[in-house]
């Protein structure tokens, strides 16, 4: 009877311990194609972010981070977020550890806490990322300014729902087969008041307050950033550089018309 | 039956005489600089199992497998490393030096990359007369990943490395050491 326990016992540890590192062996992170550089565009790299700027516009006061996707190099979001800094936006993309951005929550509060130059801070992020970045500005809403969120959302324990001069900003692809469908659902509880937007339509005035919803039609998850098929994705129908500025445009007319 | 048993005797006898141990670390990096320049960043954790022979009764050679994570990545290495007995304090405690040789990939898609690293520093073990022992270890260590290159600009790292360590003896253990032979 002994010998069964034990044996019963030893599989049990045996097999939590093949999954775990089963689990890290097959942490592998998505990489980008091989980087060419970008006309009109500075980038300053550090073990801790990716910081991109525009040669010739740098007259914004409003830096925004970025939170990358889990198990995405951070690389990847450059060809993405590279028509927001050629527009005179700053853009800096966070390193996290492991490419997992839930071990680095507090990264971006540090990171204000580096570049005091700007008046404004707007954070967001992809997928995992976005998900950190709800956390991050839950935790510190006087510190930023706006949340853009893509493929992702807040969670009950970084409810935003009472963030009264939170300005939010929700991508939602239709092709996204990565997220949780149903959990996106319940957690429209945690945003402020949210506001259905086309694409097409002009925001006329400043959303503090409100959560900005927009659809990205035919675009996916994989396509926020450029690293190839996620695997369980759904196919798209748009084109990634297409997403892309998609993505740019709504997000410049976002930040200007919240007065960033 | 038997000759299998015969086989894995015969295998296993070269090493009873010798001592040997198994040991698992856990272990922090913190970076200090990268091929850009000086920094102060968190390189990464890590997790390793040892196994380790001596070569005589102060020379000690190890082999293992590191799981870790490194600035840019997971990676996943094969270790090998010596390690020298050069004070013993009573019969309890010892303090080691040495170094290791990492190879292994960083995990990428749509395929890894190659990694190579290096560690030295010193060790300073407690060692129970129940065969089992724990070690902390600080060095000095260096990762490079050649390939990321093309994907980022930092692909080396400087790191001050802490580890803990818990190991077993197994085989022969020491004899009483002879501490003036140790003492540098």
């Amino acid at each position: 009877m002994n010998i069964i326990f034990e044996s019963d016992f030893m599989n049990k540890n045996l097999i939590i311990g093949t999954i775990s590192l089963l689990l890290f062996v097959s942490a592998c992170s998505y990489l980008p194609d091989p980087h060419e550089p970008i006309p009109d565009v500075m980038i300053t790299e550090t073990a801790d972010y990716i910081f991109l700027k525009s040669a010739e516009n740098t007259s914004s006061e409003t830096l925004f981070l970025y939170y990358p996707g889990g198990l995405v190099d951070p690389h990847a979001y450059i060809s993405m977020l590279n028509g927001v800094v050629k527009s005179g936006y700053p853009v800096l993309i966070i390193k996290v550890t492991g490419n997992l951005a839930i071990a680095n929550v507090g990264k971006a509060r540090k990171i204000v806490e580096e570049f005091t130059e700007f008046n404004h801070y707007v954070l967001g992020g992809h997928s995992l990322g976005a998900a950190v970045s709800c956390i991050a500005a839950a935790r510190d809403k006087q510190i930023f300014d706006g949340l853009v969120i893509m493929a992702g959302y807040p969670t009950e324990n970084a409810s935003l729902a009472d963030w009264d001069q939170g300005t939010l900003l929700v991508f939602d692809a239709s092709h996204d087969e990565i997220i949780n469908r149903l959990k996106l659902e319940e957690a429209k509880a945690f945003f402020p008041q949210i506001e259905r937007v086309d694409l097409t339509e002009d925001l006329e005035e400043p959303t503090a307050g409100k959560t900005i919803w927009v659809e990205i039609s035919g675009g996916n998850h994989s396509q926020y950033g450029d690293y190839g098929f996620q695997h369980g994705d759904g196919e798209a129908t748009i084109s990634m550089e297409m997403q892309h500025e998609l993505l740019r445009d709504f997000m410049l007319e976002f930040f200007k018309v919240n007065g960033w | 039956m038997k000759g299998k048993l015969f086989f894995i005797t015969i295998c296993i006898l070269p090493f009873l005489g010798i001592s040997q141990e198994m040991s698992i670390s856990l272990f922090q990096g913190q970076g200090f600089g990268t091929n850009i320049g000086s920094e102060w960043f968190r390189n990464g954790p890590g997790l390793q199992l040892r196994y380790s022979k001596g070569l005589n009764d102060v020379d000690f050679w190890s082999a293992g497998v590191e799981m870790r994570t490194v600035n840019w990545g997971n990676q996943v290495a094969f270790t090998s490393g010596y390690q020298r007995l050069y004070a013993a304090v009573k019969e309890n405690w010892s303090f080691r030096i040495g170094g290791e040789m990492i190879h292994g990939v960083v995990l990428f898609r749509p395929r890894s990359l190659y990694a190579l690293g290096l560690k030295t520093g010193h060790a300073v073990r407690y060692q129970s007369k129940k065969r089992s022992f724990f070690q902390l270890d600080t060095a000095i260590g260096y990762n490079i990943t050649p390939g990321y290159l093309d994907f980022g600009n930092i692909n080396q790292a400087y790191e001050l490395r802490l580890e803990i360590s818990y190991g077993l003896l197994l085989g022969r253990q020491q004899k009483t050491l002879d501490l003036n032979y140790l003492s540098l």
